[in-house]
């Protein structure tokens, strides 16, 4: 602790005196190398596989070629690129006005809002999938509806390429709402009043000065919804139709039945490939470093992209506002801010839609889940709470749960210092590293884990899963740290020694109070994130070691209990009961604090 | 205020890393203080898996003293089970595997025990139970199930009937790997079932051209079967026999045709156990057919043994794959078919799906 401490107050960014000192991007080293040793090298092993002959081990391009020259292969590697484009456009215009309702919100009201909206992220895939099952299906509550109401279609609504791209925007529009979140809320509003003064109404002034600045936001929930969604294969699976075969699940098909490791490791490295290839791209167009330390390089004010860009959004804004002025004069009686309230209100229902319809079917007396259930019976909680298997795989989950948040939180949180302090231009590189767990399909990452854990004697214990998960957890809580650092007036670290606190006095009694609220929430994320990890517990714990997803895992695969909905009942209070424990957290240190409080108001 | 807030961090720490070490103590324990008494069985885990826990696994150790700790393994053990061997990490002692498992688990490398047990005397095995490494204690139907509230006046009888749409309108439903599908394809076409293998794959394909638009649902997981059936969302589907059962069980009006292939779950030891001779007479008590027939009157499983429909109702015994009656319409499937053949005639099944299906 002492060392972040006396780096609690590195310089600051805009001083012109440059003292010689260690940039803080040093910080990163722990976590990067720890990336380094349990992600980047097993996993650089298990694809050079790829480019090894199976017999002489000699340099071989063989499956890559193979890929090339026929099979399902290219076709399923566009439809992987098709789904996953859709699902991140899809993400970002559903997304950008509900987080920009919620940046609008209080901070006690935008935790608890963000809150609602977090939930199916955290909540296992096979749950929703299941979920969706019986909603949608052709005897489900929703075809039911539509045919009562004379609409045509509602017993084919599963089973297809929409749906699939359906169930992944649910499930990756809340990373992409949380990741837009922090930059909007670090706008100063002050600035579109300034416009209003000016004579901007609502909708040119939002265009014209608040939209420009919360595209970094947008720009980097693009990134991480467009790799999260190319290595889906659960949901394309269970409701996807003939030809929404993704590249995860043909991973998988080679690698788990077929055992051809070399095949799977080679489309695992085609998938890699292409993820980075995307970052590159985006690096190029978005400027990623002005995303990790939002200052960036000098754009050039003649580049043509962005004089496109500018004027797009000036167009958007004009035309925005002359549509505003219509609907003021014609339409008096609704005001767009309760049609964006309403509009929040829809989203977040239903994205809870398929969580909170499980409630109910936890409580069903029939043996099958069905909604709504035909009879009442509290039976499936009381085979929850007297079966030790179920009872042993929550008690390891948690244990592991709380080990994982703990060292993630920290290696975390000194990579995301390090990142939103540096001025090198390596932070983009160490940006991109640690996000690289996103990037890898998690069945690579587990079975690269199994052989480097079999070799240190880690299989099947508690520690092996524990480093898998850190890994897994290490993308998101590091992305919550940077928001957190980011929001952080460090103005306030300077004013602290200028009024004579040393570096450990200004650490504890200010930066410490002000980004708890984001350790907090980093805390609670890599915690969320162990909970609910499903791959490497499988691989990992060697049947042995069962988390609570591995229990789930073992009763849905060949028939779905409604023990699994009382579990993930169970579960669903413990995420609530964790994040209440943030907000009286939150309200006795101070009403203020947190990344969503920071903003300039 | 900030005292007591630091305090209360280092007591949460301390929680922590106390919930930490509690959690990882017992299993330092237990994994090492019992070593001789006790076998570890991976099995597929959920209901079956309790259930192998009351037929098989604690009369084993009332009757030997060896406890079995049964544990779940992944869908498709191969690959784990082959990291384990090949890391030497002695997690499994017995493993649940089918005969296409053993195929994959002998062809480039050995990773077997050999089993050196022969049946009793008395013991009357099925075709294919046996082999000198694997042994199959609990057979499975690949047959056909539909809804008898959709078909009431005429019920279809067989594989045929199940491509003949204008006959028999309605959802069809089909297992998303080529296993077992391509066989009936081949039924339905008129195909003797003893000649069936090796499997005609052009014929094959063509026949499922046929029926590519009538299929609603490429199913993925024996859960997902038994909900399908189970909540109508087809009205005739591929089934493996125990997972049909499940959804009748439940009151749904679902009816088993027994026309198509079976298989069989079993036992093999992978190499290098340390605990070979408690392994083997385990996987010989499984062949008792007073445990098959407890085993098969909780799971919807036909015993290998069939000595042991002398010990189950005769009511339970018509779900049965291995009764008689049922096993006379059955093939078993050829597993050394498709080791061969599984990974070319897969890669042209995700091919034809591509290419179609629901639009």
């Amino acid at each position: 602790m002492a060392d972040i401490a006396s780096l609690g107050v590195v310089e600051h960014p805009r001083t012109k005196a440059r003292k010689r000192k260690l940039d803080p991007l040093w910080l990163a080293l722990p976590g990067l190398g720890f990336l380094g040793l349990f992600l980047v090298w097993p996993t650089a092993q298990m694809l050079s596989v790829s480019v090894m002959d199976k017999v002489t081990g000699a340099l071989t391009f063989a499956p890559f070629l193979r890929i090339w020259n026929g099979g399902p292969y290219l076709t399923v590697l566009s439809t992987t690129f098709q789904v996953a484009l859709w699902t991140t456009v899809l993400c970002l215009v559903l997304g950008y006005p509900l987080a920009y309702w919620l940046s609008q919100k209080p901070a006690h009201q935008q935790r608890i809002a963000a809150l609602f909206v977090l939930l199916p992220f955290w909540t296992s895939a096979l749950i929703k999938n299941f979920s969706w099952l019986v909603l949608l299906g052709r005897n489900g509550i929703v075809a039911k509806t539509m045919a009562a109401i004379g609409l045509k279609g509602g017993d084919q609504l599963l089973f297809g390429r929409t749906t699939v791209i359906f169930a992944m925007v649910h499930t990756l529009l809340p990373l992409a709402v949380i990741t837009m979140l922090p930059v909007m809320n670090q706008i100063d509003r002050r600035l579109t009043m300034a416009a209003s003064t000016l004579g901007a109404n609502g909708a040119r002034a939002f265009w014209q000065v608040f939209f420009q600045p919360s595209i970094r936001g947008v720009a980097s929930a693009g990134l991480l919804v467009l790799v999260a969604s190319l290595g889906f294969f659960i949901t394309p699976a269970l409701v996807g139709g003939a030809r929404e075969t993704m590249i995860g699940q043909l991973i998988i098909l080679q690698i788990n039945e077929l055992q051809n490791w070399q095949l799977g490791s080679a489309l695992a490295a085609i998938l890699l490939i292409s993820t980075i290839a995307i970052c590159f791209i985006y690096d190029r167009i978005f400027d990623l470093s002005a995303v990790t330390t939002g200052q960036g390089r000098p754009t050039k004010t003649n580049g043509p992209i962005r004089r496109a860009g500018l004027a797009m959004v000036n167009a958007a804004g004009l035309i925005c506002g002359m549509i505003e002025e219509i609907w003021k004069r014609n339409i008096r009686g609704l005001r767009g801010g309760v049609l964006l309230s309403i509009y929040a209100w829809v989203m977040i229902a239903l994205l809870l839609a398929p969580i909170i319809a499980f409630v109910p079917m936890a409580f069903t007396g029939s043996t099958f889940l069905s909604f709504p259930p035909p009879s009442w019976s509290g039976r499936w909680f009381e085979q929850f709470f007297a079966s030790p298997l179920w009872l042993g795989a929550m008690t390891r989950s948690f244990g592991i749960g709380f080990a994982t948040a703990a060292i993630t939180l920290l290696i975390a949180s000194m990579a995301a210092y390090g990142v939103a302090r540096t001025r090198s231009r390596l932070g983009g590189i160490a940006f991109l590293l640690c996000l690289s767990p996103m990037m890898v399909p998690s069945i690579v990452i587990a079975i690269a884990l199994f052989y480097l854990f079999a070799r240190m004697g880690l299989v099947a214990s508690n520690v092996g899963i524990t480093i898998g998960h850190t890994v897994i957890a290490m993308p998101v809580v590091f992305m919550v740290m940077l928001a957190t650092f980011k929001g952080y007036d460090w103005k306030l670290d300077a004013a602290a020694s200028t009024l004579g606190a040393g570096r450990l006095r200004t650490f504890w009694r200010i930066t410490l109070p002000l980004v708890a609220g984001g350790l907090a929430v980093g805390f609670v994320t890599g915690f969320l994130q162990s909970f609910e990890e499903l791959t490497v517990a499988l691989f990992v714990g060697g049947g042995i070691k069962t988390t609570l997803p591995k229990q789930m895992w073992d009763g849905i695969l060949l028939q779905v209990s409604p023990v699994i909905a009382a579990a993930s009942v169970v579960v669903l209070l413990v995420v609530i009961v964790m994040f209440a424990i943030i907000e009286i957290v939150q309200a006795r240190r101070s009403p203020a604090s947190g990344p969503a409080a920071t903003r300039d108001s | 205020m900030s005292a007591t807030t630091r305090i209360s961090r280092r007591k949460l720490l301390k929680a922590a890393g106390v919930a930490a070490t509690g959690v990882a103590l017992p299993a330092v324990w237990s994994g090492r203080a019992s070593a001789a008494e006790q076998i570890t069985v991976a099995d597929v885990g959920g209901a079956p898996g309790a259930a192998l826990r009351t037929a098989f696994y604690d009369p084993f150790e009332k009757a030997t003293g060896i406890r079995v700790e049964g544990v779940a393994h992944e869908s498709d053990p191969v690959t784990q089970f082959k990291v384990i061997v090949d890391t030497n990490s002695k997690l499994w002692d017995v493993c649940m595997v089918t005969p296409d498992d053993v195929l994959r688990l002998t062809q480039e490398k050995n990773y077997l025990e050999p089993l050196e047990i022969t049946k009793g005397p008395d013991d009357e095995l099925i075709p294919g139970a046996l082999m000198p490494n694997w042994f199959g204690f609990s057979a499975y139907g690949i047959v056909m199930a539909y809804r008898t509230d959709v078909y009431k006046k005429e019920a279809p009888t067989g594989w045929a009937d199940f491509w003949n749409t204008t006959k028999f309108p309605g959802r069809r439903g089909l297992y998303r790997n080529p296993k077992g599908v391509l066989e009936s394809a081949l039924l339905a076409d008129g195909v003797d079932p003893k000649n069936l293998y090796p499997l005609d794959v052009d014929r094959a394909f063509k026949m499922m051209d046929k029926i590519r638009s009538e299929v609603a649902v490429w199913w993925t997981a024996g859960a997902q079967n038994t909900q399908i059936l189970q909540n109508g969302e087809v009205d005739m589907a591929d089934t493996w026999s125990a997972r049909a059962f499940a959804a009748i069980d439940s009151g749904a009006p679902v009816n088993i045709v027994w026309k198509g292939l079976y298989s069989i779950d079993g036992w093999s030891i992978p190499l290098g156990t340390t605990k070979l001779k408690q392994a083997r007479e385990f996987v010989k008590f499984s062949m008792q057919p007073e445990r098959q027939a407890a085993y098969s009157s909780i799971v919807a499983n036909g015993p290998s043994n069939l000595k042991a429909y002398k010990f189950i109702t005769p009511e339970r015994a018509k779900v049965l794959p291995t009764l008689p009656d049922n096993l006379a319409g059955l093939t078993v499937r050829d597993y050394a078919y498709w080791g061969k053949n599984y990974a070319a005639v897969s890669e042209r099944f995700q091919e034809w799906l591509l290419m179609g299906g629901k639009k």
